[in-house]
């Protein structure tokens, strides 16, 4: 009888895995999209600490410019949408932007298994989506980066979504800035309408710039960082920064 | 001259030797049971879990080898001095100077870190963060000259020689033979080691986050200046390197200590010096602050020898440098405001890690 048993359960896990192996899902044919991020200061390459002229002709250079992207995903022409990671990303362009030839290079993200097809749009949120933002450094194992307090601000109860950190100066004044975005209010979604082609076994390459003088507005109606040099408080300013932050990403 | 510690040492190892599990005279360690079990880690209330360390998880015979091996002076070329000689843990896992003396009398450049918490570290080890992992880490002082200054094959002829190292590699390794005795074992039984040493779940803040106790004023005031949570106070701008749930910081900051007109005039070049990169010079790792009590004089030079010190320094002598971070730029608090977030420093004080009987010499 056990014999019996044993031989009834040996023939079922072999279906079992028999059947397993033949899901749909393993049988899709995958890619994977490549994704830099360049950071730029209007047309020229991003360097950290290198000196830009602003829109009033002061001075202005970065020490530090940082920010989550999260809920990325790709659009079929059908309307299918495909996740392209569970996961926030994060990214640090000072660690990379630190000449010209780096920033050039830019901050690269990969993502893989994605179904191989056509797409026609690629989005993505500018921060930590709100599901996540009610959790804490303590709620992540360190190999994530919402595990480090540093991005998260106690007394917002937020993580940071975004550093964007330097210098201004115009002879007569001069500033050190610290916009440093969070809040639920401030999560921007935003998307670009492209044809993606995702190959299965090959990897597609997209490109998005980062304009940190977009980043503050245009000729006609900029942010006066002398006036404020710093965003940890004001909830409007705040989503005003975030709307310029919207703007000031390209697809390439 | 034999001294009490040597007497002390002998008579441990004479004990241990004694214990029967003794390898062979030869090579061979097969024999002897290699029987791993996960070290029973527990984390501190509100800190993350640890992650896993696939290519070295935490073992009981591990953490034991690697204590062992951070208290044996063995690993010094005279024998005189071990890990815990700079890293004490009466004092928070430092030394209580602002340099260190290594085995030859010469001082060290760098003042010496806590290894509390130092598990929850992501982007480098040291001052300016040179070592990528606890494990690469646990390598650099043997052969460093100002620290024990001792080269890693006498170390490793040292333990394959030794009457009770060869086993207690065995028990957390599983390695068949003395010859498979690599310093790279040693460093990841020290680094198994270094992780057990956790604090903060006993401290005055986080009783208070779990409401068990509620804070007085001050120490309300504080916290609320140190994370900027109420607007009517001066922002502290602490929260922004010392970040909770750990109070540090895997990033590394110019946190005003020296003026520099250009990012070449920075005597010690910090993290800069590892890069390369001209914005990290003169930046340094952001400290933990839990039990900060313990770990003065503070600063990667230890120039400042109280926590007042501290505060004055971020309140009137900030040095302007290209990358000063901004938010040490404009502190303005008054001496009873400082005051306020000393007492908020003083809720993370938590000296339970000391009731930890794993985190003291074996010997």
């Amino acid at each position: 009888m056990i014999q019996f048993m044993g031989k009834t359960f040996s023939w079922l896990l072999a279906l079992a895995i028999f059947i397993g192996s033949c899901s749909e899902k393993e049988d899709t044919p995958v890619g994977n999209l490549e994704l830099t991020i360049k950071g730029r200061f209007g047309q020229s390459p991003l360097v950290m600490g290198k000196e830009y002229d602003f829109f009033d002709g002061s001075k202005i250079y970065f020490t530090r410019s940082e920010f989550f992207l999260s809920r990325i995903k790709l659009r079929t022409p059908s309307g299918k949408i495909v996740s392209l990671s569970s996961n926030v990303r994060f990214v640090n362009l000072q660690d990379h932007h630190f000449n010209v030839e780096n920033a050039e290079k830019g901050f690269t993200l990969i993502f893989d298994k994605i179904e191989a097809g056509n797409y026609d749009r690629f989005s993505f949120g500018i921060g930590v989506p709100p599901e996540l933002n009610t959790k804490t450094p303590k709620d992540f194992p360190t190999t994530n980066p919402l595990s480090d307090g540093i991005h998260y601000w106690s007394g917002w109860n937020s993580y940071i979504f975004s550093k964007t950190e330097g210098s201004i100066s115009n002879g007569a004044q001069h500033e050190l800035f610290a916009y440093h975005s969070g809040f639920n209010d401030a999560y921007e979604e935003q998307y670009f309408d492209q044809n993606i082609v995702i190959e299965e076994g090959k990897t597609t390459k997209l490109v998005m710039e980062f304009d940190h003088k977009a980043l503050f507005g245009d000729l006609s109606n900029y942010i006066d960082i002398y006036k404020d040099p710093v965003i940890h408080e004001g909830k409007d300013f705040m989503s005003v920064f975030m709307a310029y932050f919207r703007s000031a990403l390209r697809i390439q | 001259m034999w001294s009490w510690k040597n007497l002390t040492f002998i008579l441990f190892w004479l004990i241990v030797g004694c214990n029967g599990e003794n390898p062979p005279g030869g090579d061979d360690l097969s024999q002897i049971s290699y029987e791993p079990r996960a070290y029973p880690l527990v984390v501190p209330r509100n800190l993350p879990p640890l992650p896993d360390v696939p290519d070295n998880p935490m073992t009981y015979d591990g953490v034991q080898l690697g204590r062992h091996l951070f208290y044996d002076p063995i690993l010094s070329s005279d024998s005189s001095q071990s890990c815990a000689s700079c890293h004490k843990p009466e004092f928070a896992f430092t030394d209580g100077l602002a340099f260190s003396r290594g085995v030859t009398g010469q001082f060290g450049n760098r003042s010496s870190m806590s290894l509390l918490n130092i598990a929850y570290l992501t982007k480098g080890y040291f001052w300016d963060g040179r070592s990528a992992t606890l494990e690469t880490q646990a390598l650099e002082p043997v052969e460093n000259p100002i620290e024990l200054h001792e080269m890693w094959p006498n170390v490793i002829d040292k333990f394959r020689k030794h009457p009770s190292y060869p086993t207690m590699f065995r028990k957390a390794f599983g390695i068949s033979s003395k010859s498979e005795i690599t310093k790279e074992l040693a460093a990841k039984a020290i680094a198994q080691f270094e992780r057990i040493l956790l604090t903060g779940g006993n401290s005055l803040y986080v009783r208070q986050l779990n409401k068990e106790i509620f804070f007085d004023g001050d120490q309300q005031e504080g916290m609320d200046m140190y994370f900027n949570t109420d607007l009517s106070l001066p922002d502290a701008q602490c929260g922004h390197c010392h970040a909770a749930p750990t109070f540090a910081s895997s990033d590394y900051f110019n946190n005003g200590l020296d003026k520099a007109v250009t990012l070449d005039d920075f005597k010690d070049k910090g993290r800069g010096a590892v890069t390369g990169i001209p914005l990290d010079m003169g930046r340094f790792k952001a400290p933990g602050l839990f039990n900060w009590h313990l770990t003065a004089p503070y600063m990667h030079d230890g120039r400042f020898k109280t926590i007042e010190e501290v505060m004055d320094h971020y309140v009137n002598h900030v040095q302007s440098a290209p990358n000063l971070d901004p938010n040490v730029a404009k502190l303005v608090l008054t001496t009873r405001q400082k005051n306020k977030v000393i007492a908020f420093l003083k809720t993370l004080i938590d000296t339970s890690y000391l009731k930890n009987p794993d985190i003291f010499s074996p010997f």
